[in-house]
């Protein structure tokens, strides 16, 4: 893949992050490289994809507290939250990688995503491969942050992207089509 | 007697988002996990009015399980909504090919998913 097309698809996966998080219950700023620190307690909500040209990982990084704060209904008492803020940041991830399958479709790249899995974390470290395959992205939310992950593999020096062909043709969130 | 929907979808915290809003509404809520979970309790469960599906979901998705389902004529007539991230017209079209009612992008609006709901199975 060369390196325009990993430009632009940071930008798909900084714009779906744009859409996305704020219709979850957190509110982000500017995107900005993200850094090496490795905070202890860090939620990790991942999704494998794959289509004919591109494969690879979604991850989100993000303190378990900024998850907690997001979740949108009331814990249940005497429950584990943990495992409610589990689930609900694979539904956060689902989202994400659904809005950013949307953006390379309309670039004439299709994927197919896995299911979402999740787990906490200490002291998690994320190495970038020589190939220059991984796109990341830190977005303060509060006064916390949230990292995404986006490791894209295609064939190496090959154009990946294709010119934008009309608008969005995807359904927006939200919308109800009745047939 | 409450009208009965069933819930198909892997996220625990969609499927109490939904069924807040439809049992507050007055309607019964049955809740599956997966497609296959789906279509058991659809087997188990006579008198459903209707399916709130998600299509990305482990063992059997809601695109596969809509297509089981119709190939039984017991529940060629079940009425299924699909309920998904997902909103690429190409996959709207398998879906309504495969006999689903009507297709929901998520994030749902509440009101808009009752008025769906109340159009096609009528008050609770």
């Amino acid at each position: 893949m060369d390196a325009s097309d990993m430009d632009e698809i940071r930008q798909i996966v900084i714009e779906a992050s744009r859409q996305v998080f704020p219709t979850c219950g957190m509110a982000i700023g500017e995107a900005c490289e993200p850094g090496e620190d490795l905070a202890a307690k860090q939620l990790v909500a991942f999704m494998g994809f794959a289509g004919p040209i591109l494969r690879g990982t979604l991850a989100i990084v993000a303190p378990i507290e900024v998850m907690r704060k997001s979740y949108p209904l009331p814990f249940k008492e005497g429950a584990r939250w943990e495992f409610e803020v589990f689930d609900w940041s694979g539904e956060v991830a689902n989202r994400l990688l659904a809005r950013i399958k949307n953006g390379l479709a309309r670039r004439g790249v299709e994927i197919e995503a896995s299911t979402p899995r999740v787990m906490l974390a200490e002291q998690l470290h994320v190495t970038r491969s020589v190939h220059g395959t991984l796109c990341s992205s830190c977005f303060a939310s509060g006064d916390s942050w949230i990292k995404i992950w986006f490791d894209a593999m295609a064939p190496d020096n090959q154009k990946v992207l294709r010119e934008q062909q009309g608008p969005n043709a995807s359904t927006p969130e939200g919308d109800v089509l009745l047939f | 007697m409450a009208k009965k929907v069933l819930i198909v979808d892997d996220s625990r915290t969609v499927r109490q988002q939904l069924g807040v809003v439809l049992t507050e509404a007055g309607y019964e809520v049955v809740e599956a996990s997966d497609g296959l979970d789906g279509a058991e309790k659809i087997a188990q469960t006579s008198d459903l009015a209707m399916v709130i599906c998600d299509v990305n979901m482990p063992r059997m998705n809601g695109i596969e399980m809509l297509t089981f389902l119709k190939q039984d004529p017991r529940h060629a007539n079940l009425l299924v909504l699909m309920l998904t991230t997902e909103g690429q017209p190409a996959l709207i079209a398998r879906a309504k090919a495969a006999g689903a009612r009507g297709w929901i992008v998520k994030p749902f609006k509440p009101d808009l998913l009752l008025g769906t709901v109340r159009k096609l199975v009528g008050a609770a």
